[in-house]
């Protein structure tokens, strides 16, 4: 059984809006990111994924198996939604057995897996914490551990930093990186850092349609010789904003450091710079490259 | 899986403010309508009443029914209840002259002739309140009509179909309440007749049993919905139905551990509060020297009062599912309200009919309580089925939404029209 998404022709409407566009892609084992901005349809894709929604049409299968066998894909997938959360006033431990129960563990490897999953995501010394006393941080790691309960091949990730505080969240990312050694695991984000320290592979949705799938480095080449710094005034600030994609800018007294998208070179003392993820992502945004 | 869902889901209400809520409001329910207990004691010669009872005596029947029909009739309306509810029906003169005829028909006189006896029969009739506050009838022309002795029952439920016909749906007039306007004072032999049958039959428990399972029964009529509708609600307010939807168990155990669990949580405080009616009755059995059935609580509340709260539980369930909302209180109240006034306005006699909450608000009367017992076994069978039926529709909606539900004019189920998740 290969350990691989596939998303074939996968449209979703709803009513009216149609929300996922002709989809097309497959999603291969590690780490793979999804990003959009917020409404782009990753959330959809991702319930389709964990057979929470169903699609339109189109075919997806994980690991083989069609999304429409939901028993099957249940065993194999594990999910975290974007607003985890548990009752209130159960404990870690609790929650777990719960959980556990829900997932189809026996008692026996209920007692051996929570333990485990929960040393995995450093809460071992929280087993009496009730959930509602739980930190957003605490929550997203208790909300990881449920769903490695069955040992999923593929982990459905949605939005799980946002909130987070910096540590937090690099804490996060690396934990997901460590799971990711051995099964898919499908992270979805509207921000481009977690992606970039993260993901090898990366698909980018706008408005349910896909602009890109590959790695980080192919998405970089698309905006290779487009990406320029140069220093201006502040009050030529504003007449720049309105012409080109801004991606950074730095403030130093009456001067600011800027960093803008263009097709060539814009002003005569620009400088051509290495595009990161972000820049990239703008350029692919904003139209200036066909998907 | 099933069992151990079960016990998770039973210790889930054991940490719940809403499952003591829901024992303390029995429990006072219980102290308001039963706390002072009731007296079992055996009739004694000549004492000053007896109760009442229903005459199995077809004369007293047809002369009982023929009295009321006359009153109704010159007081100018009728009392019905359709669909359990009270309502007032004021005939036209077209149908007043058919009511007219029918009453001339049972006494073999003429209108002008039994109306006149009425009239001297009301003009003598007075009252007063006793130093008890009791209404004393004094009736100085004692009443004299009476259905013509030609008359045989046969004739007479023809004649009572037409009345029943005339006045519309839910009168007091149709064949299977007759019975109950045969209303007389028990004798003594009747009434010591009735204590044998307590202590030999019901070995009192079961008697003290029935009458807890009456009251008991108007409170789990509506109590087990906020306790339902509640824990449905506990899933939307956490959010915790993605995570849950996304496990592998099937819907069917998601469901069914759920409502099992709640049934098991309501139940049983409904079993310790019945210990209380039951030391009673087993004291009062140690009293007069019969062995008690120490199981009779047990049978009453399984066989009387559990099918009303598998009921109200899986209505509640199924549109707590279908709506995510408080809906389930609304209906339930609504079904509970057309439940209460469908028993008052019916006697013990047929009072198990098909009401979601049957009475029989006696203590004894067992072998009115035998009358009862075959409608009310269908009662609580048909409740039973129709609970299960409900529940296997909870599961389907509840398996729908897990796959992202459906829409129906795009509003029914939540899970279907979160757009924003584009």
């Amino acid at each position: 059984m290969s350990t691989e998404i596939v998303l074939e022709q996968v449209n979703k409407y709803y009513g009216k809006k149609q929300a996922l566009k002709n989809v097309t892609m497959t999603i291969p084992k590690g780490m793979f990111g999804l990003l959009g901005r917020n409404g782009a349809g990753k959330t959809t894709l991702m319930k389709i994924l964990a057979t929470l929604h169903h699609a339109t049409d189109g075919k997806v299968t994980i690991c083989g198996v069609d999304v429409k066998e939901s028993s099957k894909i249940r065993s194999i997938t594990g999910y975290l939604p974007q607003d985890f959360s548990m009752y209130g006033n159960m404990r870690v431990y609790e929650a777990m057995d719960y959980l556990g129960t829900l997932s189809g563990l026996r008692k026996e490897e209920r007692k051996k897996r929570i333990p485990e999953l929960l040393e995995k995501v450093n809460l071992q010394n929280n087993y009496k914490t009730k959930v509602r006393a739980m930190s957003g941080g605490m929550r997203r790691r208790l909300g990881i551990a449920q769903a490695l309960l069955n040992n999923p091949k593929v982990l459905i990730v949605d939005e799980p930093t946002a909130g987070l505080d910096p540590e937090e969240r690099v804490r996060f990312r690396n934990l997901l990186c460590e799971i990711a050694e051995e099964r898919i695991v499908l992270l979805s984000t509207h921000i481009v850092g977690d992606i970039e320290a993260t993901c090898e592979n990366i698909a980018i949705l706008d408005e349910g349609t896909l602009r890109f799938t590959g790695t980080v480095e192919e998405l970089l080449e698309i905006a290779e010789g487009k990406i320029y710094t140069i220093e201006v005034s502040k009050m030529e600030l504003e007449k720049i904003k309105k012409e080109y994609i801004i991606t950074g800018m730095l403030t130093k007294g009456s001067k600011a450091e800027v960093r803008l998208v263009a097709e060539k070179m814009p002003f005569e003392n620009a400088v051509c710079c290495e595009p990161n993820v972000e820049d990239a992502y703008l350029y692919l945004m904003n139209g200036k490259a066909g998907a | 899986m099933f069992g151990s869902l079960l016990w998770k889901e039973c210790k889930m209400w054991l940490k719940s403010i809403i499952f003591y809520a829901y024992i303390i409001l029995l429990f006072l329910f219980y102290v308001s309508q039963m706390g002072e207990g009731t007296d079992f004691v055996k009739p004694e010669k000549n004492q000053a009443d007896y109760g009442m009872t229903y005459s199995e005596d077809e004369s007293v029947i047809m002369n009982e029914t023929l009295k009321d029909l006359i009153e109704e009739y010159t007081r100018g309306y009728f009392e019905t209840y359709p669909i359990g509810f009270y309502k007032k029906v004021i005939l036209s003169e077209q149908e007043k002259s058919i009511i007219s005829d029918c009453i001339s028909e049972l006494t073999g006189k003429a209108r002008k002739e039994w109306e006149k006896e009425y009239d001297t029969y009301i003009e003598g009739y007075s009252g007063y309140m006793d130093e008890q506050g009791q209404f004393v009838e004094e009736e100085k022309v004692p009443w004299s009509l009476a259905v013509s002795e030609q008359l045989t029952y046969k004739e007479f439920k023809e004649i009572m179909k037409k009345v029943s016909d005339t006045i519309g749906a839910g009168s007091e007039y149709s064949e299977n309440r007759l019975k109950s306007h045969g209303i007389v004072p028990k004798t003594y032999e009747q009434a010591m007749a009735e204590y044998e049958e307590v202590l030999e039959k019901d070995k009192v428990t079961g008697a003290y049993a029935r009458l807890f399972s009456d009251y008991i029964g108007i409170v789990l009529g509506i109590l087990p919905a906020f306790f339902v509708v509640t824990r449905g609600i506990k899933d939307r307010k956490n959010q915790v139905s993605g995570v849950i939807y996304s496990k592998k168990v099937s819907s069917g155990t998601i469901v069914l551990s759920r409502y099992l669990a709640m049934i098991i949580m309501m139940v049983l405080p409904v079993l310790a509060v019945s210990c209380l009616p039951m030391t009673q009755s087993l004291y009062i059995a140690n009293n007069v020297g019969v062995v008690p059935d120490y199981l009779a609580y047990v049978k009453y509340v399984i066989g009387w009062l559990l099918p009303t709260i598998l009921f109200v539980a899986a209505l509640a369930f199924v549109i707590t599912e279908l709506t995510e909302s408080m809906l389930g209180i609304l209906v339930n109240g609504i079904v509970w309200f057309c439940a209460m006034f469908l028993g008052l306005s019916n006697s013990r006699l047929i009072n198990a009919g098909w009401n979601l909450i049957p009475r029989f608000n006696g203590l004894g009367e067992y072998k009115l309580f035998q009358e009862m017992l075959p409608q009310l076994v269908y009662n609580r069978c048909f409740y039973t089925i129709l609970s299960f039926c409900i529940i296997v529709l909870c599961v389907v909606i509840y398996d729908k939404k897990r796959k992202g539900g459906y829409q129906i004019h795009g509003k029914v189920f939540k899970n279907s029209h979160s757009k924003c998740e584009a």
